[in-house]
């Protein structure tokens, strides 16, 4: 077994040697021919950026101007591959490539001279393939730079909370680093904040105000985009951008899709919202999350009904969002913690309570009212998404009003939760079930819900799959033709549906049921499919029904049940004349 | 001399606890006319237009070196409506700050508010020369000025370059074929959106796009034929791509469109 993994894995890493020592540039030539030199002293980093699940790009800052060199490997005693950097530079940017998914990979930074970082801490796991279902941690900081004990509280909470649970990726949503986004403050409030984490884990950012020191020209000479490396080309999943502003990728089944709120158009036509619906037309991810920095719903310290940025995302790219099947929504700049139900269509200005529909008013919670429900398959438009403000990782100030209570007593009408509390969110994700927390600063939980994606969209409500609509020519928003007969084979659509078959072909579900002549047992067979439940029921005079098996599920194969006398108590053959009938319902 | 208007006294809080800072701030520094610009950028990303322009005549009163008020100012009368005044304001800094970009996009948007189409244009055409690698959102304001002062095939070919070095931007892609269409040019349309099915990975939504515009050239057997390719794609799918939202919505859309084709031309 060992060694057909090491055959499989040595031709993967040969060609990320070849890759990334494939084009060395004139001023590494000249290098080569006299003594390599030393980088000087690590001033930056190094931290993760630009992660797939064949990629990962890794960066610093040296003090000495040298082409920088990643050596890397599987185990932290064999960094036996080498990617080097194109030119001398203090500000090292290097791509590794090549890389197998799901893998973990040790690497130090420094020169060919030297080694500046490296050790058993300094390790990254590339992205699972895309699309592959696997137990995902996501932490959310939302306007986290202020470089003060408040900063710090929230991160100490966060890593004594998770342990040693590493998350799989960060998602920053903005003024990641106040007061105007600049060089030093960044290095003050993120890199000397978070070195551990940033070393082993990908930060993915969007653009908030306090990085363009409030100035809205769409421009990429803010130092966030020299800091940051997005991917444009699509190369980490989603479709190409073009820009550094907004781009998407994936991660396992979620696909992430970042938005500049701040310089880029907000207008519906325009090229981000035009790149938006391109992007989710083409997404085959289970979960889509969406982040960027200034919330479609708040009554935190900025007011979405009455601040432009606030209200053009809302009525503008939300719409695009929904009908793109988004399931979460993450924004900062309001300093609090804001929670939505499971909403959909709430897009006017003023947000009323009646402007939209709660696809479920409960809390989402498993233990109490339940979680949210959203379908696995088909269609998933407007089946509702969560909105959360976590703009509190480096601050908690007022509300709308100027109030500083605990809980907001004015609430934003979309709301579940609205706390004035310092924290940040964390995001888990496994299979079929979303999970999101809000750790405090003190490490206590103040908030949960869940998503579960489960059974087939049924856009109508009628039980007949989305997907068998779409596919028979009927209309999934009208829960009436569920009714009809249009082959006239005494069969609803419904029936046809749950028992698979056609609606415009006469025909008949095919279970049968025969006495096996050397048992003396009847035996029911009946196919299944996904999706739905099965139940045989048994009479012996047409009137009373009892369950013979229990619920089974369907799974695409034919079952059996055969009746011997255990639960009917009689064998069938006793009796004069037995009944039996297969029920079959909407299933998970 | 390059005009920064960074700011260093946005504190934190809301737009109205910055201004109130700020105004603190003046209060101890009457005289510092860097203050009241920065008051005044507040004003105006806050949407107050009008006490932006108080602060700018406070900012100019004072200055004693260029501050570049006369561009926050043009701003600010802009977004009141004053756009003659803000043409104006516009003209008196690019005088000073010829190569400015912002300047000279605000100028282009200037000008297309006053209806000078032409000037709009080839404004937004001078900005975009200071500007190394165009990104889509300021391809998306170029293609429009030029197309509405008539200069489609311009608008094309500034796509066309920024494709080149940003290849399969979707959304370039979709601006370009909008601008065919609008000329009528489906062939044009179907070439631009055969190049973008070439290269992409996901190509689903891109195919729909393709048959629906030969439907809006007329071309309904081409079209049918279109929608059934992709549908046969579709169904080619693993179940859990074809399962998708993306996916299923795709297939909805080709079931439509073939019913609604074949009853038109049965």
């Amino acid at each position: 077994m060992k060694v057909a993994a090491l055959l499989v894995l040595l031709p993967v890493l040969a060609l990320a040697l070849v890759k990334t020592k494939s084009a060395p540039s004139r001023s590494a030539a000249v290098t080569a021919a006299a003594a390599p030199a030393a980088s000087g002293t690590l001033t930056r980093g190094p931290y993760l950026q630009k992660a797939a699940s064949n990629r990962m790009t890794i960066r610093w800052r040296s003090s000495a101007s040298v082409i920088g060199r990643v050596r890397f490997g599987t185990t932290s005693a064999s960094l036996n591959l080498i990617a080097d950097g194109a030119s001398a530079t203090t500000e090292h940017i290097v791509e590794l490539t090549g890389l197998a998914a799901s893998t973990t990979y040790f690497y130090s930074v420094g020169s060919a001279a030297d080694t500046l970082a490296g050790g058993t801490d300094f390790y990254f796991t590339t992205s699972p393939v895309p699309g592959t279902a696997v137990s995902t941690r996501v932490w959310v900081l939302g306007d986290a730079g202020t470089a003060t004990v408040n900063q710090t509280a929230v991160r100490d909470a966060f890593y004594t909370w998770t342990g040693a649970q590493v998350p799989n990726l960060v998602l920053q949503l903005g003024d990641n680093a106040y007061n105007s986004g600049t060089d030093a403050e960044f290095q003050n409030a993120v890199f000397n904040i978070y070195p551990t984490m940033l070393r082993k884990v990908p930060f993915w950012s969007c653009l908030g105000n306090h990085e363009t020191a409030q100035a809205t020209a769409f421009v990429d000479t803010y130092p966030f985009f020299s800091i940051y490396t997005m991917p444009t080309a699509g190369e980490c999943g989603g479709v190409p951008s073009g820009t550094k502003h907004y781009y998407s990728f994936d991660y396992g089944n979620i696909h992430f899709v970042c938005l500049d709120s701040m310089t880029a158009s907000r207008a519906a036509n325009g090229a981000m919202a035009t790149w938006l619906q391109s992007d989710l037309a083409s997404t085959t991810a289970r979960w889509i999350v969406c982040f960027f920095h200034h919330p479609p719903y708040t009554k935190g310290s900025h007011n979405s009904d009455t601040e432009t940025e606030l209200t053009q995302m809302r009525q503008n790219l939300l719409p695009i969002l929904e009908a793109g099947g988004v399931d979460l929504v993450l924004s900062g700049h309001s300093h609090c913690y804001e929670r939505s139900k499971l909403i959909d269509g709430f897009y006017a200005t003023p947000t009323l309570a009646t402007s939209g529909t709660f696809k479920s008013s409960g809390d989402g919670r498993t233990t109490s009212t339940g979680a949210y429900l959203k379908p696995l398959t088909g269609p998933r438009d407007h089946f509702g998404a969560v909105y959360a403000v976590a703009g509190s990782a480096g601050q908690a100030t007022s509300w709308t009003g100027g109030s500083t209570a605990l809980v907001n007593p004015t609430p934003h009408p979309v709301m579940f939760a609205s706390l004035l509390r310092l924290g940040s969110m964390v995001i888990d994700v496994s299979g079929n079930r979303l999970d999101a927390s809000f750790v405090n600063s003190s490490g206590v939980v103040d908030d949960t819900f869940t998503v579960i994606k489960q059974g087939a969209a049924d856009s109508d409500g009628d039980g007949v799959a989305d997907a068998f609509e779409i596919a028979n020519g009927m209309n999934r928003f009208d829960p009436s033709d569920a009714s009809l007969d249009t082959d006239h084979d005494g069969l609803t659509a419904l029936a046809e549906y749950l028992f698979g078959l056609n609606p415009g072909v006469p025909d008949r579900y095919s279970w049968s049921s025969a006495r096996n002549a050397a048992t003396g047992f009847h035996e029911i067979t009946f196919p299944t499919l996904p999706q739905r439940v099965y139940q045989v029921f048994w009479s012996d005079d047409l009137a009373t029904w009892h369950p013979g098996s229990v619920q089974v599920s369907g799974d695409g194969t034919t079952k059996l049940w055969i009746d011997d006398g255990t639960v009917t108590g009689t064998a069938p053959g006793v009796t004069a004349r037995r009944f039996y009938r297969v029920q079959v319902g909407n299933g998970p | 001399m390059a005009v920064s208007h960074r700011a260093e006294i946005f504190a934190h809080g809301t737009s109205h606890e910055r201004i109130e800072s700020a105004s603190r701030e003046i209060a101890s520094r009457p005289d510092d006319a860097s203050l009241y610009l920065r008051r005044g950028i507040l004003q105006l990303e806050y949407g107050d237009w009008r006490a932006c322009l108080l602060d700018v005549d406070e900012a100019e009163r004072r200055q004693t070196q260029d501050l570049g008020a006369g561009f926050v100012r043009a701003r600010a009368q802009a977004a009141g409506g004053f756009f003659a005044d803000a043409n104006a304001s516009l003209d008196k800094f690019l005088a000073v700050h010829p190569a400015h970009a912002g300047a000279l996009i605000q100028r282009a948007r200037v000008f297309g508010a006053l209806g000078k189409k032409a000037e709009a244009a080839e404004e937004f055409v001078r900005a975009m020369s200071h500007v190394s690698q165009p990104e889509p959102d300021q391809v998306f304001e170029l293609a429009a000025l030029l197309c509405a002062a008539g200069r489609e095939a311009d608008a094309l070919a500034a796509i066309d370059r920024t494709l080149k070095a940003t290849p399969g931007v979707p959304s370039l892609v979709e601006c370009g074929v909008r601008i065919e269409m609008g000329l009528g040019n489906f062939d044009g349309a179907l070439r631009r959106i055969a190049e973008a099915i070439s290269a992409a990975t996901i190509k689903e939504p891109l195919m729909a796009r393709r048959a629906a515009v030969l439907a809006q050239a007329g071309r309904v057997t081409d079209s049918l034929a279109a929608w059934r390719e992709l549908q046969a794609r579709l169904a080619a799918l693993p179940a859990v791509q074809r399962e998708s939202h993306a996916m299923s919505s795709l297939s909805e859309r080709a079931r439509h469109a073939i019913g609604a084709l074949t009853a038109l031309h049965p």
